[in-house]
């Protein structure tokens, strides 16, 4: 197997139902609070992105503004500022 | 998604069977006789030959014939698993496990501190409580600076191996007098 | 603008048996500099085979010899989204070209670092980790021991601090032997669970302590990107960024302008033969000189963009803008794709590759064209100075800085409009590709890399006019000139020998040049173009720019002593309008229109056909905007008339 095939094959969401805390979608986190990152709600190739780009679970995540429109939504997460449209967000689970 | 244990593996230099998986542990230190959950087996069916318990970490030697590139991640997740688990029976104490772990400190975390003080230190002989160490000709000039590094390796190695009474220092009696006269049983703590 | 800034200067010979070491790191995390400041700007540009991604490549001396270093991509992951990240997976799965690996880590975000480095070893190569931005870790309150890290990792790592040459020493002489790199017992897990336990082992064995969030940043980011003030800051910051590329370039134009005109005339007294005055003159000078009047606005456009890029405010457009772009089915970063466009539609198409779908990749491609590009410049310069006066003012703007301004908006309108319908002929992705973007801190820009990226885009420009352009504006004034009349000739068609005007006018008006853009009249003609104006368009075609020299040697030819006025006055010559003014408001409000939309770049073509690996594409750009510039300029032209009559 080649190594982008073994890195496609990666799962991000395993064992959310093992997960025995009560998460909500990224998105919601209101503006200036922050969260523990728990798990992704899929395992595709967007979830496994989200990972690559420090969105780990047990990483503190804040969340710090929106762009005028309400979209897309600016995050702090491991000393890195990453925008996220709304969609991306609600794909990260967070601690409630 | 459950995260796992916080573990990575470490090579140990001279050892090419041995591994050091550093990990938090809260087990008695010593030469594993008995290990619950997975490791068990490992060390029944020979893929293991020899494990220790520090306080830093799990050291494990795999048998001969057998490869890390095979048992690595089982060895992981085994060891990850177990270190929580109930049904460990552990020797206290092991004069093999100081040797390794006062090697492993002196030629990595105190590796250069050693350096910049002119010398090269080796293990020369070690019990389950005393480590016996050659200071080469590190700090022979400077009697200060000889103190603040023997204090330095007594404490590194005490905080992964809490049964350590003294580090004995060869050739070190004749070099001078006074408070010089090192070790002090029962420093550091 | 490409996010690399590789300076293009002659390449070391780069020795095709020398061991090769390829540079592997994150986007942002200083693997750029790492290799100028390896290769000494020494680099060698290329494309990987078939994929039409950029290779760098450049020769660094160790020890034991010449070193390849190959710059691969910015990637986040080896599970690649987009044709740069694919690059970077088969380059390290084909791994036997390789004798080593430079995994180029930032400290200030040394987790993630760590799941690259994680992925990269499992490709079984000698790696070695270079730590960067170690000194603003620090800065900000945080601490890592390199050596620890090392230990941990069972590699070694070197920590490189931008602008010392310690650092890069150091690796210079680890580079030398890459066989002996230390290597891991085993190689790190790369499933997600596994390898965050991994890599908060290795973290907490490494003594890191993670940096504060920076406190300029952040202050700055709370007024510049405010929801209402921060929209306000950045339009007029896109305002003032074109009010400055006319205030600032304005009186070294003249001064160029000035010092052509006064070669020419000193060309024409000291040149005793007419025929080679004139093509010395008109041609070579007039034509040369009036493109090369745009450098300062040029050069100043370049140093904004890269101030903006620099400084990390680009970034912040880009998420500002990102919603706007959605409308258009686009993303934030397609705004930094269009908005380099503005600078020039070749580095414009070529930052599409950070798309990672290959539809808005391809969305993106067939708008930039209508970006306002600095080609047009010189254009809408001089057709604007034909339509108003320097001295009308709008408030406290020049009148012609607000049409300037309209002009760039109808392009950026257009774009997103054509985008938009691109998006939707092409049809909807079908995986929904995720859309992030890293705001980098704000930093001061480095004048070093300012300059680079000026003097490329000055040095690629004066490549252009002394190729394309020279080579045009000769081929014009030869069909603008030719066939040579001789006295008897002139006597016969009734024209004075002895008056140069008349004799000037005759030659022009039966000159080969006249014939092709009479030819096209009928197409034309619609839109109050006159021939000359057709030979104008026809001679663009090549580039934007030859427009401007054209008429210059229109001008020229027809009034030497006068060619500004010669330009205003120049009346048709034939056909309905005979008599009229060629240059009223309808003809360069349609002929400004025309060139929105028009898509006169060779370059461009040539490009976009490399970037999507077939002649289909440019075909159909060059043809959807030749008949939409046609439309728009008709409709302009009716709408200017109705308005002025």
């Amino acid at each position: 197997m080649s190594l982008v095939e073994r890195l496609a094959g990666r799962r991000c969401a395993t064992a959310k139902a093992l997960v025995s805390q009560s998460t909500r979608p990224l998105d919601e986190l209101p503006i200036g609070e922050s969260a523990a990152i728990v798990c992704f709600d899929d395992d595709d190739i967007v979830a496994r992105r989200l990972f690559d780009l420090g969105f780990a679970p047990g990483e503190r995540v804040v969340r710090l503004r929106s762009a005028p429109l309400g979209d897309p939504m600016m995050f702090r997460v491991g000393g890195v500022e990453i925008v996220l449209r709304r969609a991306q967000a609600r794909r990260i689970l967070v601690e409630l | 998604m459950g995260v796992k244990r916080a573990i990575h593996p470490q090579g140990i230099p001279g050892e090419p069977n041995a591994v050091r998986w550093v990990t938090d542990v809260d087990l008695p230190v010593g030469l594993v006789t008995k290990a619950p959950g997975t490791v068990g087996p490992l060390l029944e069916y020979g893929v293991l030959s020899k494990i220790f318990v520090e306080r830093g970490g799990v050291w494990t030697w795999l048998a001969p014939e057998q490869s890390l590139s095979e048992h690595g991640p089982r060895i992981r997740d085994a060891v990850a698993a177990a270190v929580d688990l109930d049904g460990w029976e552990i020797s206290e104490g092991s004069a093999e496990l100081l040797g390794h772990i006062a090697r492993e400190v002196l030629e990595g975390e105190l590796a250069s501190y050693v350096a910049s003080h002119g010398g090269h230190i080796t293990v020369t002989g070690s019990t389950a409580s005393t480590l016996t160490l050659d200071f080469g000709g590190a700090c022979e000039d400077c009697p200060a600076a000889g103190s603040t590094l023997h204090d330095r390796i007594e404490t590194t190695v005490k905080a992964r191996y809490p049964m350590l009474e003294r580090v004995e220092r060869v050739g070190g009696e004749h070099q001078g007098g006074g408070w010089l006269g090192l070790p002090v049983p029962g420093r550091g703590r | 603008m490409t996010h690399h800034h590789h300076h293009g200067a002659p390449a070391v010979a780069v020795d095709r048996d020398a061991p090769r070491i390829a540079l592997v790191g994150s986007p942002n995390a200083g693997k750029t500099t790492l290799f100028n400041g390896l290769t000494g700007l020494r680099a060698k540009t290329g494309n990987y085979p078939g994929v039409t991604v950029s290779r760098f490549e450049g020769a660094v001396e160790t020890d034991t010899g010449i070193v390849v270093v190959e710059d691969l991509p910015g990637t986040y992951s080896l599970d690649p989204i987009s044709p740069d990240e694919e690059v970077v997976a088969t380059v390290l799965e084909e791994a036997d070209t390789l004798a080593g690996l430079l995994v180029v880590v930032d400290a200030t975000n040394l987790r993630r670092g760590l799941n690259l480095v994680a992925q990269v070893q499992q490709a079984g190569l000698p790696t070695t980790v270079v730590l960067t931005f170690v000194d603003e870790l620090i800065r900000r309150g945080g601490r890592v021991d390199p050596e620890a890290l090392g230990r941990a990792l069972g590699t070694k790592v070197l920590p490189v601090v931008a602008g010392e040459r310690r650092g890069v020493e150091a690796l210079r002489e680890v580079m030398a032997t890459p066989s002996t790199w230390p290597a891991p017992i085993m190689p790190p897990p790369t499933e997600p669970d596994e390898v965050v336990g991994w890599a908060q082992s290795i973290l907490k064995a490494a003594h890191f302590h993670a940096p504060d969030p920076d406190s300029r940043t952040g202050k700055l980011d709370s007024i510049l990107l405010h929801p209402v003030l921060g929209s306000v800051i950045f339009f007029a910051t896109m305002f003032a960024f074109f009010q400055i590329i006319f205030a600032v370039a304005a009186p070294l134009q003249t001064l160029i302008e000035e010092a052509f005109v006064a070669l020419g005339e000193a060309a024409r007294a000291a040149i005793g033969i007419p025929w080679l005055a004139s093509f010395v003159a008109d041609a070579l000078l007039a034509g040369v000189g009036g493109v090369l009047v745009f450098l300062p606005q040029i050069a100043l456009l370049f140093v904004l963009i890269s101030l903006l890029e620099g400084s990390g405010y680009l970034s912040r457009a880009a998420y500002l803008m990102d919603r706007i772009m959605s409308t258009a089915g686009l993303e934030g970063r397609a705004f930094v794709a269009l908005l380099s466009s503005v600078a020039c539609a070749i580095p414009g198409i070529m930052a599409t590759r950070t798309l990672p779908s290959a539809k808005d990749r391809l969305a993106t491609m067939m708008a930039a064209p209508l970006m306002t590009c600095s080609a047009r410049l010189p254009v809408y310069v001089l057709l604007i100075g034909l339509l108003v006066p320097n001295e009308a003012r709008v408030g406290p703007f020049t009148l012609q800085g607000v049409i300037m301004f309209g002009l760039y908006l109808l392009g950026a309108a257009s774009a997103m409009t054509s985008a938009w319908f691109w998006k939707r002929i092409v049809g909807r992705s079908g995986v929904g590709l995720p859309f992030y973007m890293e705001m980098p801190s704000y930093r001061l820009p480095r004048l070093r890399t300012v300059l680079i990226s000026v003097w490329d885009a000055c040095k690629a420009f004066l490549k252009k006019v002394t190729s394309i352009i020279l080579i045009t504006t000769v081929v014009l004034w030869a069909l603008l000139s030719l066939p040579i009349r001789s006295d008897a000739d002139l006597a016969a068609a009734g024209v004075d020998p002895t008056d140069d005007v008349a004799v000037a006018a005759y030659t022009l008006d039966n000159s080969a040049a006249a014939a092709i853009g009479r030819a096209v009249q009928p197409v034309f003609e619609p839109l109050g173009f006159d021939w000359r104006v057709n030979v104008g368009v026809i001679s663009s075609l090549a580039a934007r720019e030859v427009f401007v020299s054209t008429l210059g040697q229109v001008a020229s030819a027809s009034d030497p002593e006068n060619p500004t006025e010669a330009l205003a006055n120049m009346t048709h010559q034939d056909g309905k309008r005979a008599g009229e003014k060629v240059f009223t408001p309808p003809t360069i409000t349609a002929l400004l229109v025309f060139f929105v939309y028009a898509l006169q770049c060779m370059s461009t073509l040539a490009v976009m056909r490399r970037e999507t690996g077939t002649w289909k594409w440019p075909a159909i750009a060059f043809a959807y905007l030749g008949v939409t510039a046609w439309v728009m300029a008709f409709l302009a032209r009716v709408l200017t008339e109705a308005l002025w009559a």
